[in-house]
C-alpha cells in the first residue's frame, strides 16, 4: 500500500533562515502520525509544503498518490495553526458554505452539520454569530469544519488547544473514531500524552530537522534506560543490583548497576514471594525523549 | 453550484445583508425624491388660480380668449389704471398690466402687483397678447409666428442632430446612465479594496487556498462584487423610471412627460459600463492585495478616482473632438471608458465597433487583472504589515515564495 503522504528531501529557506532542512518522512494510510517539535522548528511551514501553500526549494511531496492538485482537495481536511472562521457569519451558515467549497452539497452539508453540531453540543449555538462564542466552542467548530466533508487525509495543527477536558476527550474520540474508518491523520501537537495516547508514529523536527522518526513504541525503546518499574502488595523487598530507587506513579523505579538484568531482578521478587502486581521495563515519557532529544540536537550544532 | 458561484453567492449574501449596503441602495431613491418632490413643490407653487387685470391703452387686446387655454387663469379688462388699481387694493385682482399706448413701437408693458403673481400667469398673458397680435395673419403664418425659433442643428461627421438650438432632454440619458455606473464604482471600490482583507481579518486564508484555487476564489469575489453592483443599479433603474412615471403621469410634472430618450445610447453605456466596472473592481482588489493595511488601500483608492474623472479635466479636449485621438483613448482605457462614452453619445452616435473595441479592452483587461490579483493573494496571504513589491508579482515562483514570511 502506498503511504498517504510522502516527504524526501525536503528543504524551504525564507530569506537567510532555513525553516526547512532536509526533511523526510512517510505517513502510511490508515494511521495517526505525530509531526513534533518545539516552537520555530518548521512544523507548520513543512504542513504548508505538504499541501502546496509554499513550494519547496528542494525535495519532494507525494500526497494522496502524487502532487497536490485541486481534485485532491477535496479530499483532505486540514486545521491551520491560525484558527479562523468568518467572525461575522452565523455558524451554521459558516460551516456549510465552507463544506460547498469542499464540493458537499448544500443538503448533505446541511445535515452533517447538524449532527456534528449536536456531538460537540453545539446545537443551541447554529444560529449565533462565530464571533459571538466562546474560544473552546470556536475551537470544536474548526475541528468540525475540517471533517465535515469527510477527508481521506487529516491534518491538524494543534487539535486541543484551547480545549477542556471533555472537549478534549470528544477531539480525541472523534480522531480515534475516524482512523478505525480508515482516515490517515497527521497531528502536529505539543501535547505529547495526547501523541503517546493517539499516535502511532512520529517524527520530530528540530531547526528544520529530522530528530527521531518512527514507531512511538521503538523509540520509546531506544530512550528507554537501565530501569524497571516494579509495584508488590505489600513492603518492597531487598534487591541487590539496584544502584537507585525512585517513586514513579505509585510503583518503585528500580535505576540497575550495569551487570544486572531486569531478569535478575524478577527472579529476586519471586524467590522472595512477593507478590508482584506490576513489573515493566521502564520507557520514558515523550515529554522526557523530546526533551532529551532536541538537547542532544543543540548541543551537538553548538560543538560543531 | 460551482465553487466559483458559491464564493460569489456568499459574497452577495453577505454584502446585501449588511445595514451600510441597504443605507446606499436607498440613497438614489432617496435623491430622486427630493429632486422629483421639489420639481412637484415648485409646480405646486405654480399652479392655483390667478387673476390678472389688464388696461389695453393700444388696443391690441380684442380677443382676450384667444390663445391657449388655461382655467387658472382668468384675465379682466379695465378701462384705466385707476380702476385696475383700486381692483388691486380691494384683492380683486392679484395684478394688472398697462400696456402702453404706443406699444406697436415701445412694445412694453407695465406689470403692477402687491405680491409678484405666478410665473405661469404671468406666461399666460403675454401668449394671450401675441396671439392676440398675430390673430389678423393667415393661420399658416400665425403659428409659425407662435412657435418662433426652431432651429435644428445637425452635426453630419458625427450622425447627432439637435432640435431648437440643443439637445433634447432624453439625449442626457446614456451621460445620467454613466453617472449612475460611477457613482456604483465609487460606492463600491472602497469594498473592492477591502474584500481580500476580509480573508486576512478572519484569518480563513489557509482554509480557503486548501479549498479552492485562489484563481477561483478571485473569480469569485469579483463576480459577487459584479452582482452587487447590477443588484444595486437594477434598483436604482427602477427607482429612477417609478420616478419618472410619477411625477410624469400623477404629478403632472411637464418636463417629466416629454422625455425622448435615446435607448441605443443608454444600451451602450450599460454595454460599455459593466465590463468596465469588472476591471475596476478587479484593478481595485488588486491593489488593495498589494497593500499593507486599510489605510494605505483607502489611499490608494482615492487615486483611482482620479483616473475615473480624468474624462472630466479633459472636456476641453474632448467635446471640439469628440472623435478625436484624446476621446477615443479614452473611450478604450476602461477607468474612463464609462463617463467618455457618457459625454460622447451626447455629441455623436459613438459608433459600434468602437462600443465592441471597449468592451473587449475591460474584459481581457479584467481578466488578466483578476489573475494578477490571485497572484497577488497567493504572494501576500500570510505577510501581515508588509506590502507586495509590484516587481515580486512578475518574477519566478521559488524567488517569490522566498519572501513569504517564515512559520
Amino acid at each position: 500500500m502506498n503511504p498517504a503522504v510522502e516527504v524526501n528531501q525536503l528543504s524551504k529557506s525564507f530569506g537567510a533562515t532555513r525553516a526547512v532542512d532536509d526533511v523526510s518522512f512517510a505517513v502510511d494510510q490508515g494511521e495517526i502520525f505525530g509531526l513534533l517539535g518545539p516552537n520555530g522548528a518548521g512544523k507548520t511551514t513543512t504542513i504548508r509544503l505538504m499541501l502546496d501553500i509554499f513550494k519547496p526549494d528542494h525535495g519532494t511531496v507525494s500526497i494522496l498518490d502524487g502532487p497536490m492538485t485541486e481534485a485532491k482537495k477535496e479530499r483532505i481536511g486540514y486545521m491551520p495553526e491560525e484558527r479562523g472562521l468568518y467572525q461575522d457569519m452565523q455558524l451554521e451558515r459558516c460551516l456549510i458554505y465552507l463544506a460547498g467549497l469542499k464540493g458537499v452539497p448544500a443538503a448533505e452539508a446541511r445535515q452533517r452539520v447538524s449532527g456534528y453540531l449536536e456531538r460537540f453540543d453545539l446545537a443551541q449555538h447554529r444560529h449565533k454569530k462565530v464571533k459571538e462564542l466562546s474560544r473552546g466552542m470556536q475551537q470544536k467548530s474548526q475541528i468540525i469544519n475540517t471533517v465535515l466533508h469527510r477527508p481521506e487525509l487529516l491534518i491538524v495543527d494543534e487539535p486541543f488547544s484551547g480545549l477542556d477536558p471533555v472537549n478534549t476527550k470528544l477531539v480525541k474520540d472523534l480522531m480515534d473514531e475516524l482512523r478505525q474508518e480508515g482516515t490517515t491523520i497527521i497531528m502536529s501537537t505539543h501535547m505529547m500524552h495526547q501523541v503517546e495516547e493517539l499516535c502511532d508514529r512520529i517524527v520530530l523536527i528540530n531547526r528544520g530537522r529530522n530528530v527521531l522518526y518512527g514507531r512511538l513504541k521503538e523509540i520509546q525503546r531506544a530512550y528507554a534506560g537501565h530501569a524497571v518499574l516494579v509495584r508488590v502488595d505489600g513492603p518492597m523487598p531487598e534487591v541487590s543490583g539496584v544502584e537507585v530507587t525512585l517513586q514513579h506513579n505509585g510503583a518503585m523505579q528500580l535505576n540497575l548497576a550495569d551487570d544486572v538484568t531486569p531478569q535478575d531482578v524478577l527472579t529476586q521478587l519471586v524467590s522472595s514471594q512477593a507478590t508482584v502486581e506490576q513489573f515493566e521495563i521502564a520507557a520514558p515519557g515523550l515529554d522526557e525523549i523530546f526533551i532529551q532529544a532536541v538537547g542532544e540536537e543543540t548541543t551537538a550544532e553548538g560543538g560543531q | 453550484m460551482s465553487k466559483i458561484s458559491l464564493v460569489a453567492w456568499q459574497q452577495l449574501r453577505q454584502e446585501t445583508s449588511k445595514r451600510s449596503f441597504l443605507l446606499l441602495l436607498l440613497l438614489m431613491p432617496l435623491i430622486l425624491v427630493f429632486v422629483i418632490g421639489f420639481g412637484a413643490l415648485i409646480a405646486k407653487l405654480e399652479s392655483g388660480e390667478t387673476t390678472l387685470g389688464y388696461v389695453d391703452q393700444a388696443g391690441i387686446i380684442f380677443d382676450p380668449t384667444l390663445g391657449p387655454e388655461n382655467e387658472d387663469v382668468t384675465l379682466v379688462a379695465y378701462g384705466n389704471p385707476e380702476e385696475a388699481q383700486a381692483a388691486l387694493d380691494a384683492e380683486a385682482i392679484n395684478g394688472y398690466y398697462v400696456i402702453d399706448a404706443d406699444y406697436a413701437n415701445t412694445h412694453q408693458a407695465e406689470l403692477l402687483y402687491n405680491e409678484q403673481p405666478r410665473s405661469s400667469a404671468m406666461r399666460y398673458f403675454e401668449e394671450v397678447v401675441r396671439t392676440n397680435l398675430v390673430a389678423g395673419e393667415t393661420p399658416a403664418l400665425a403659428e409659425r409666428l407662435l412657435d418662433g425659433a426652431n432651429l435644428t442643428i445637425r452635426a453630419t461627421a458625427y450622425d447627432r442632430e439637435y432640435a431648437t438650438a440643443g439637445p433634447a432632454a432624453g439625449l442626457f440619458f446614456p451621460l445620467i446612465v454613466s453617472v449612475f455606473f460611477i457613482f456604483l464604482i465609487l460606492t463600491t471600490s472602497g469594498y473592492m479594496t477591502t474584500v481580500l482583507a476580509e480573508e486576512k481579518v478572519n484569518r480563513t486564508i489557509e482554509i480557503i487556498v486548501t479549498s479552492i484555487s485562489t484563481g477561483q476564489m478571485m473569480a469569485g469575489k469579483l463576480l459577487g462584487a459584479l452582482g452587487i453592483a447590477v443588484l444595486q443599479l437594477v434598483v436604482w433603474i427602477i427607482f429612477l423610471f417609478a420616478a419618472v412615471w410619477v411625477g410624469g403621469q400623477v404629478l403632472d410634472l411637464s418636463w417629466l412627460q416629454e422625455l425622448d430618450i435615446s435607448w441605443r445610447d443608454g444600451a451602450m453605456i450599460v454595454l460599455v459600463a459593466m465590463p468596465a466596472y469588472y476591471f475596476t473592481a478587479a484593478l481595485m482588489t488588486l491593489l488593495g492585495t498589494m497593500v499593507s493595511d486599510d489605510m494605505e488601500a483607502q489611499q490608494i483608492g482615492s487615486l483611482s478616482f482620479i483616473l475615473l474623472f480624468m474624462p472630466i479635466y479633459l472636456l476641453m479636449v474632448i467635446i471640439p473632438n469628440p472623435n478625436g485621438p484624446v476621446a477615443l483613448f479614452f473611450s478604450f482605457f476602461p477607468p474612463t471608458s464609462i463617463i467618455t462614452m457618457g459625454v460622447r453619445s451626447l455629441l455623436m452616435v459613438v459608433p459600434t465597433w468602437q462600443v465592441i473595441v471597449s468592451m473587449i479592452i475591460s474584459l481581457i483587461g479584467g481578466v488578466f487583472l483578476t489573475w494578477l490579483a490571485g497572484r497577488a493573494f497567493r504572494l501576500s496571504m500570510l505577510r501581515y504589515g508588509q506590502r507586495l513589491r509590484v516587481s515580486e508579482l512578475f518574477r519566478g515562483d521559488s524567488a517569490r515564495r522566498s519572501t513569504a514570511s517564515q512559520s
